[in-house]
Formats: structure tokens, sequence, C-alpha cells
């Protein structure tokens, strides 16, 4: 075959430029640590890695959802924990106002009793961000709106209303908001219930215990006849006996909050634990993503170094192919 | 003896046509589709002298052209194919660059992000940050779907400007050819040989217009050559026709696609042209096809794609949206409030899919919830962030599913592309080895032939001195 300089000189050319493009190409990979510089520098892993970009960014999502939903676990957990500390005062206040020695000091039981309910109240109405973690769904102030006699925008709300036969003191606890759960998404289909409703916790509607308790300071406040019950007045058997029973039914509602509260408990465990092993999937999902994407640095490097000494030598064989041609020897 | 400086006078001429012709084909070393040369001497003819008859030295018949027309078709199709798939190379890495990928900016994170905020607006849907988060990813996605399609779009302006630019070229090199023919008849010489420089240059016209359409050439005795490409005899002697670009727009479909017209020198349409190789055939297939997203063809269309992809994602989150409630919605009636709307009449498609601005000015009027009055109800918009996970979202698949599919169709499109390229390449390399070893200059070989001629010079300068003084013997004979 003849061989002529523009044969010598092309592939020398081609060589050079071949050479120099994966110089370029390994270095580049080295500086960005990006294996991929182009979609098609390998097609069969673009799907995979778009998959599993998308899987991480999900279970990311996940995680910071259960995040969110973990620290309002907390904030229920602490209204449940004051929930049960004043029903735990005003189950003892009932039990000691049975005490025969006591009969004489109901007027001022009836004073704890409502301050007792106040701080029920106070509980019941825990926020967590702008929501009342326990109203529901219908759960911030903008829908709380209060009708007479009700005068705040809290979802708990203790009113006065006309006194009555059944109900001399008037008093009522009114519920705003609504006993239909929240969910969270926390997996592919998978979702949890954040929050836990007022009726399981104050009984049918969210206000029977509060019936109940206005219950309780209507027998302590005010004798049989609705008169109000001034300090020495006794009760009568018929009261004692209603209290035994609603003392009775305290300790029902105490157990219902401990169940809830336990409740509540098994439901953090499980969504730390999800949280946990969310995180550590996603650990694992993003070192499978960076055996794909990434650059395996020794191995670029070994590369650049076998193309660095290619072209090198590229250089000096086409250097001295291309000087010396007979040319060269005439005289 | 006056026979004898004759033929060294013969001699004489013949070396220094064998010096010109070397030195020449030196000279045009480097000198693109030369094609070297050679003198083709011939033994003059013998007269008879004494009874004998005697040769009368050296002459030159012809200078020969290595040129193989065979590999010279063979590299003008290899090289019509390298720049259609040169040009497919371009275009595609064009779009993956436009897609941002593989990168971070792209139409998959801003897709997460507005998944991310969806699904923090459903574990949180009564606060107002969040919808304001929400409602500004809405608006980002909207935005690279934008882009992304706005980017495609001018990509197709640039294809029909440079196939304009193009037809200008190969408007010019049909023109340059046919003038050729008549510069290529007008230098027949004695020999029947044309001009070889003439032939060069048509050579050199030749390889260009290859890059950029499929060329099939026919020459005829007197040395002209007639071109035909896509069915059309583009020159034929020394009369060429012209290329035209137009734009033809389908009035059922409203697609704008790119035709090339065939006309006359008077500008008569003589009718219509498909090049099937070359640059112009990629830079056609590209503009019809791939980033026409009106495109009917089965092959792929970026832009097609788009748009069936943010038109989908639109209805199906808008399907949602239409039974929610926002924070300040009374009901009972939902108020079939849209999240993402056309930004002009027509139906949305990647360019012209927009939030709602009502959302964007109002976060609260954001359709979270499925019950009015219940700020903390999340069923509506935690459907919409179950979107993320749902497999019938398109072709059986979800949204973040889908893009992967039209990345990873893209990538393998490229890639087929670059290694038919590299193929392509690679036919040239060895047919222009090929062509260069025949036609290519070797100096070893043009300098022996010039120490040759050198030699033979003075070898006949000798015979002219010798018979010279022979002559001059003669004539002092008589002194």
């Amino acid at each position: 075959m003849r061989v002529t300089l523009d044969t010598l000189s092309s592939k020398l050319q081609s060589t050079l430029t071949n050479l120099t493009a994966r110089q370029a190409q390994q270095q580049t990979r080295i500086a960005t640590g990006q294996r991929l510089l182009q979609l098609s520098d390998a097609p069969t892993d673009v799907s995979a890695i778009v998959s599993y970009r998308s899987t991480i960014a999900r279970m990311q999502r996940y995680a910071t959802t259960l995040d969110g939903a973990l620290a309002e676990q907390t904030t229920v957990e602490n209204a449940l924990s004051q929930i049960s500390t004043s029903l735990d005062s005003l189950r003892t206040l009932g039990i000691d106002a049975l005490n025969l020695a006591n009969h004489d000091k109901w007027s001022v039981f009836a004073q704890h009793i409502l301050s007792g309910i106040r701080a029920l109240i106070d509980a019941a109405n825990a926020t967590h961000g702008d929501i009342y973690v326990l109203a529901g769904t219908r759960n911030t102030a903008s829908v709380l709106i209060p009708t007479s006699p009700e005068t705040t925008s809290l979802p708990f709300e203790l009113v006065q209303l006309t006194p009555s036969g059944t109900n001399p003191s008037g008093l009522e606890v009114r519920f705003k908001g609504n006993n239909e759960p929240r969910y969270i998404q926390t997996g592919d289909g998978a979702t949890e219930q954040v929050s836990i409703t007022a009726d399981r916790i104050f009984g049918a509607g969210g206000t029977a215990l509060f019936s109940m308790l206005v219950d309780l300071y209507n027998t302590f406040a005010y004798n049989p006849d609705g008169s109000p019950r001034t300090n020495g007045q006794l009760p009568s058997q018929q009261q004692l006996d209603h209290v035994a029973f609603l003392v009775k039914q305290l300790s029902d509602a105490a157990t219902q909050v401990n169940y809830a509260t336990a409740e509540l408990g098994i439901r953090t465990e499980r969504m730390a634990r999800q949280r946990d092993q969310l995180t550590e999937d996603i650990t694992r999902q993003r070192e499978f993503l960076s055996r794909l994407q990434d650059t395996d640095i020794a191995a670029a490097t070994i590369q650049l170094q076998r193309d660095q000494l290619a072209y090198e030598y590229s250089l000096k064989v086409g250097a001295r192919l291309l000087n010396i041609s007979l040319i060269d020897f005439l005289r | 003896m006056i026979r004898a400086l004759e033929i060294g006078k013969r001699a004489l001429l013949a070396s220094q046509r064998g010096l010109d012709v070397t030195s020449n084909n030196i000279a045009n070393v480097n000198t693109p589709s030369y094609a070297r040369q050679q003198v083709v001497l011939r033994p003059g003819e013998s007269i008879p002298v004494g009874g004998m008859m005697v040769g009368m030295g050296v002459l030159t018949s012809s200078i020969r052209q290595f040129r193989d027309h065979l590999i010279e078709r063979d590299l003008r199709n290899y090289t019509s194919s390298q720049n259609y798939y040169q040009q497919d190379a371009t275009i595609l890495q064009r779009i993956e660059q436009i897609l941002g990928e593989p990168g971070e900016q792209t139409l998959q994170t801003a897709l997460q992000r507005f998944f991310d905020a969806a699904a923090q607006l459903s574990a949180q849907p009564s606060n107002i940050a969040t919808r304001r988060l929400f409602a500004a990813r809405a608006s980002e996605l909207a935005a690279q779907f934008n882009s992304t399609a706005r980017g495609i779009e001018q990509l197709r302006n640039t294809t029909f400007e440079q196939a304009t630019t193009s037809v200008e070229r190969v408007n010019f090199l049909l023109d340059a050819i046919a003038k050729s023919n008549a510069n290529i008849h007008a230098t027949i010489d004695a020999s029947g040989q044309p001009a070889a420089s003439l032939l060069d240059q048509q050579a050199a016209l030749l390889d260009e217009l290859s890059r950029y359409i499929d060329i099939s050439i026919t020459r005829d005795a007197t040395g002209s050559i007639s071109v035909t490409s896509g069915g059309m005899m583009l020159v034929t002697s020394n009369a060429a026709l012209s290329l035209q670009v137009q734009k033809q727009l389908d009035g059922t479909t409203g697609a704008t696609t790119l035709k090339f017209i065939v006309q006359k020198p008077d500008g008569t349409t003589v009718g219509t042209f498909i090049p099937q190789n070359g640059e112009l055939a990629s830079l056609t297939k590209h503009y019809n096809e791939t980033l026409n997203p009106q495109s009917t063809s089965g092959d792929f269309s970026i832009a097609r794609e788009l748009d069936r992809f943010a038109a989908t994602f639109a209805e199906r989150v808008n399907r949602l949206a239409i039974t929610g409630f926002g924070l300040s919605d009374s009901g009972p009636v939902p108020p079939g409030r849209e999240i993402f709307i056309s930004s002009s009449p027509g139906p949305i498609t990647a360019v012209t899919l927009s939030i709602n601005p009502l959302l964007t000015s109002d976060p609260a009027t954001i359709p979270t919830s499925g019950v009015p009055n219940a700020p903390g109800n999340n069923a509506v918009i935690a459907a919409i962030a179950a979107l993320a996970t749902d497999s019938t979202f398109l072709d059986g698949t979800t949204p973040e599913g889908y893009y992967g599919i039209l990345t990873s169709r893209l990538a393998h499109l490229h890639a087929a592309t670059n290694d038919r390229l590299t193929a392509t390449k690679t036919m040239v390399e060895q047919v222009t080895t090929e062509r260069s070893s025949l036609s290519g200059v070797n100096l070893d070989e043009e300098a022996t032939n010039l120490i040759v001629y050198q030699r033979s010079f003075e070898a006949a300068a000798r015979i002219v001195t010798a018979t010279s003084e022979m002559l001059a013997t003669l004539v002092n004979l008589g002194r």
C-alpha cells in the first residue's frame, strides 16, 4: 500500500484528536466527580439513575413528613399527659369529697372542680404550630367561629347558658372542632393517622367527659332543690351516690386517656422506627446511585495517565514520521 | 546527426514535463481533493534509416491523474452519512443540554420539589407558609416545563435557519459544479484529457456537496458530470437547479414541516426534493419529527412528549383540585379551582403550562380539603401528593417514571447515533486512506522522480552536447 504524507498526517491528527478528547473527558470526570457527562455515556444506566433519584426523593419526602408528625405527636403526648394529670386530680377530689369529714366543704370542692375543668380545657386546646391538635380537621382559628354565647375561636370553650333544673349552673363545654382523623402519607400507598380525635379522649361528641364534670360541679355547688350550696350545707344521700357514680366514670375516663396515650406512644415509636428505616434506606439508595453516576477516581486517574502516555508517544512518533523524507537528503 | 539532436531535444522536453509534474505534485501535497499526476511517456515513432527502423526518442503522450471514481463515490456516500449522524448527534446533545441532563436542575428535580411541597402541605394543610411554598413549587415546575419547551422551540428555529444557510451553500455548489462542467469541456487537450486542476476543483465541490446531501454522479464522454440527489437531477451539463426551503403548514393538525422545493433558474418549480442523507436530511428529520410538537409519526419527538407530559400532569392534578376546597371555601359545592391553567388560549402544552394566578396571590385558595370548613382535611392535596407514585399516570408509569422513559429514550437514541457516527467516521477514514493511497502525494516517491528526471535531463543534455561535438567534428573535417 502506498503511504502518503496525507495518510500519515490524517491518521496522526485523528489519533491526537481522539486522545485529547479522551483526556478532556477523564479530566472533567475527575474534576466534577460525575461519571456521566452526557446521557449517551451510559444509556442503559439512565433509567436506573432516574429511578434511584426518584426513590431517594420520595423517601426523603416521607422522612420529612414523619419528622413533622413526630413533633406533633410530642405536643399531643404533652397534652394527654396534662389531661391525665387533671383527671387524676379531679378523681382524687371526688374521692375526697365522699369522705364524711368533707361533706360540709362541697362548695369549696365545687370551685376546685371548676378550676380542674378549666385546666382540662386548656390542655384540650393544645396547639402545634397554627393547629389545635385535638380539634380534628376543623383545627384552625379561621373556622372555629364563635356563635353566642361562645366568645373565643378555641375548639373547646366553657360557656355560660341559662341555668335550668338539670343544669343549675348553666355551664357547658362546647366543642367547635370535629372528630375527623387526620392522616399523613408515610410510604407508597401507606398512611398513618397523625391525630387523636376528641371523642377518643373525651367521649361521645368530644364533650361527654366535660358534661360529666359539669354534672359533678353542679352536684357539689348546688343543693338538690337547685339552690347554691353554702359552706357547711351537707349533701343528700342521692347526691353522695351520684358523686360516687361520677367518680367511677372519671376513673373510666382516665383509663381511656391512658389507653389513648399508650396508643399514641406505640404510634410514635412506629413512626420513629419508620423514619430511621427510611434514613438507612436513603443511605443505601444513595450508595447505589453513587455507583452509577459518580466517577471511580482511581480508575479515571489511571485511564487519564494512559491517555496522556499515548498522547505523548503519538506526538513523538508523529514528529519523527513527518519530519523525515527523501527530500531531506537531497543536496 | 540531426536526428540525434531531435532525439536529445525530445528527451530534454520529456524530462522537463516530468519535472513540472513532479513539482506540481510536491506543491499540492497538502491540497484537499488533489489527485497526484504522472507524465505518461511513449516511444517516438521509428523511421527507416539505411534499411533499418530507428526509434525517434521519447514523446509525452499525456498527463495521467490517479483518481478512482469508485473510491470517490464511496467516500462521498460515507461523508454524507457521517454528516447526517454528526448533525443528529449535535441536535441530540443540544436536547440533553436543554433538559439539563445529566445535572441537578432538571424537570425531574422540579417534579420532586412539587411533590415534596404537596407532601408538606398534606401534613400541614392549614399552614399559610406551606401553602405559599406549594404555590411557588408549582410555579417553578410550570416554569421548568416552559423553559424546556421554549429551548426545544428555539432549537427547532435554529434548525430551520441552519437548513436555510445550508441550502444557500448547496445552491452555490450546484452552480459551481455546472460552471466547472463548462470549463472542463472547454479545456480538453489534444490527448482528450481535461485540465487536471479543474477536475480537482470539481472533486472538491462534489466532496463538499456530499456533506449536505446524498449525491450520485454520472459522467458523459465529454467529461461533464450530472449530479442526482433525492430522485432529482440537480446538475446537467452546465445547467443547475436550485433548492428553496419552505415551511409547510398543515391546516388540519396545525403542524409546520420543512420541505425543499426544486426550482429552475427562471424560478419555475420542478418538484419537491427529499434529502435521504447528509446534513440536510438530518435537519429535516429533526425539524419535522424530533423537535415538532405536532409530529404524528411513530418516531421519537421530544417536543410532542413534553407537551403530552405537561398536559397529562396538569389534567391529573386539576382533576383532583377541582373537587377540593380552600381554607375560605364554605361549600357545599367545591369552587372547581384548577391549579394549572394555560397561559394562552388553547389547550395546556409544555410552553403554556402556568399556575392559576389566584393561588399565588391568595394561597388560602389552594384546594387541599375534601370537605368545606375543614382546614385540617388533606384529602385532595394528599391525593395530589400521591400522584408521585401513581403508576397509571402516563404510559403505565409514574410522572418521574415517564420522565425516566423520556431521558432513557433520548440517551439510547444519542448513544446509537454516536455509535453510528463512530462507525461512519472509521469508514470515512478507511476510504480516505484508500483514496490517499491512490491519489495522494508521497514525498519520497516525488523526490525519487525528481532525481530520475534530473538525471534523465542531464543525460539528454549530454546527448545534445555529444551530438554537437560530433557535428563540430564533421564541420571541421574539411579544414
